[in-house]
């Protein structure tokens, strides 16, 4: 329940991050060829662009996982802050989804462990 | 001064009534008078026409222009690519680009897709300036290739095309590919002829689209909406406070897990550029995996947390009701 409480507070911080990105970053990062055609459509003045915000949160934490698409100095481009802000974040993110699906895999087992197994519909 | 006539290229497929049709509106049928001005007037201005019942793909067609015509006047078209047309314009730069984005789809796809472009949300990737670019290219290397100073020459024009193309599908992707070309994929359309260019649009469908592009712009909300909608109307008919805690848990916990790992998805993105087989499965797992969650987080509810009223508490019970 923890971890579903703190998602609140996760998505305004993610909000918060949209509009404090440093320009710079989008500048530099945010076009051809670093993104693709299809990503630059689906997440820029979209309802899914707070999606770009999280995807250069990552890179900007950990400049190694944007080595693929050339985007390596991205961390540069940004205060300290919010550079830790972007590692906290993001490293919340990958925990939660982990938490997520461990959870969800270990209450199916219990439930037909138990003999009690999940009902997947309801009535 | 006002032009008299505008260019377009005959397509497999056309003949000089459809043409008439697609450009005016005007049939033998239901304006039998204006259809029979307008051929006279087609035929006039194409004298290298020798037989008007059989048009060769490929070839440039000069049409005239009806300043007078009920159905140019009312919508004053905005399509400026036409060699000498008029170019008033009523809509902004943004919108005119999703219009001749979604007049592309619509013309290229007979309408199946422009429903579905809608639902996609505000821009997609065949809304994608990018997209664009590269038909147009292809289509301005053709006609470097057909003009008579041959500015390039086959083999060049067939390396430019296949490049483009292959760019474009890697784009789109293999779901809106079929969707274009549903017999062969673009290859396939490009190899018997089809030229993959921007089309002329009538006036017609200009007003059609603009409709339909103001709706594309709000799509991702309303679907969004859409959810949350059933589930309050689920909740409003539930027979028991039990079952409306029941769903209210099962949408949060799965909507919230959705997102999450929506955005785990989106740090996958930016450390792999993926292709849309790799997109698509992971979208599936995502759907699966926030749908288990839901059931998961509902079950634990009513093994350990029924004696919490999460309806009534958070006052929803007063927004859902019947």
């Amino acid at each position: 329940m923890g971890l579903f409480c703190s998602a609140f507070v996760f998505f305004p911080c993610v909000i918060a991050m949209h509009f404090l990105m440093p320009k710079a970053v989008l500048a530099r990062y945010w076009k051809e060829p670093y993104m693709r055609v299809a990503e630059l459509a689906f997440f820029t003045n979209t309802i899914y662009a707070p999606m770009r915000t999280i995807m250069l949160m990552w890179v900007i934490a950990f400049p190694r996982f944007g080595k693929k698409r050339g985007i390596t100095h991205a961390d540069t481009l940004v205060p300290w802050w919010y550079r830790t802000i972007c590692k906290v974040l993001s490293i919340w993110l990958v925990s939660a989804v982990a938490g997520i699906v461990i959870l969800t895999i270990g209450v199916f087992i219990y439930g037909y462990a138990t003999g009690d197994p999940v009902p997947l519909t309801r009535g | 001064m006002t032009p008299s006539h505008h260019e377009y290229t005959i397509r497999p497929g056309d003949s000089l009534t459809r043409i008439i049709y697609d450009m005016y509106g005007w049939t033998p049928h239901n304006q039998p008078t204006t259809y029979r001005a307008t051929l006279k007037g087609v035929l006039a201005l194409n004298p290298h026409l020798k037989n008007p019942d059989r048009i060769a793909a490929g070839t440039i067609l000069r049409l005239p222009e009806h300043p007078t015509s009920a159905v140019l006047q009312q919508v004053r078209p905005i399509v400026l690519k036409q060699q000498g047309f008029a170019t008033e314009s009523i809509v902004s730069p943004i919108e005119r680009e999703r219009v001749t984005a979604l007049a592309w789809l619509a013309h290229n796809s007979n309408w199946l897709t422009v429903p579905g472009s809608i639902l996609t949300g505000t821009t997609s990737t065949l809304l994608a300036k990018g997209n664009q670019q590269l038909l147009q290219e292809i289509s301005d290397a053709y006609a470097d290739y057909t003009d008579k100073k041959k500015e390039i020459n086959k083999t060049t024009f067939k390396k430019i095309r296949a490049a483009k193309t292959e760019q474009f599908r890697s784009n789109i992707g293999p779901v809106f590919e079929r969707y274009l070309y549903p017999k062969k994929g673009i290859k396939g359309a490009l190899s018997t002829g089809i030229k993959v260019t921007p089309p002329m649009v009538t006036a017609r469908e200009i007003a059609r689209l603009q409709v339909l592009a103001r709706h594309a712009a709000k799509a991702g909300v309303v679907l969004t909406g859409i959810g949350l909608t059933a589930a309050c109307k689920e909740i409003a008919d539930a027979v028991d406070q039990k079952e409306k805690n029941e769903i209210f848990v099962d949408t949060v916990a799965s909507t919230t897990a959705g997102m999450l790992i929506g955005g785990a998805i989106g740090l996958f993105l930016i450390s792999n550029p993926i292709g849309w087989g790799t997109a698509l499965l992971l979208a599936t797992s995502s759907a699966a995996v926030s749908w288990a969650a839901g059931k998961g987080v509902t079950y634990v509810y009513d093994k350990h947390g029924n004696q919490i009223d999460l309806v009534r508490g958070t006052g929803i019970d007063k927004i859902c009701r019947s």
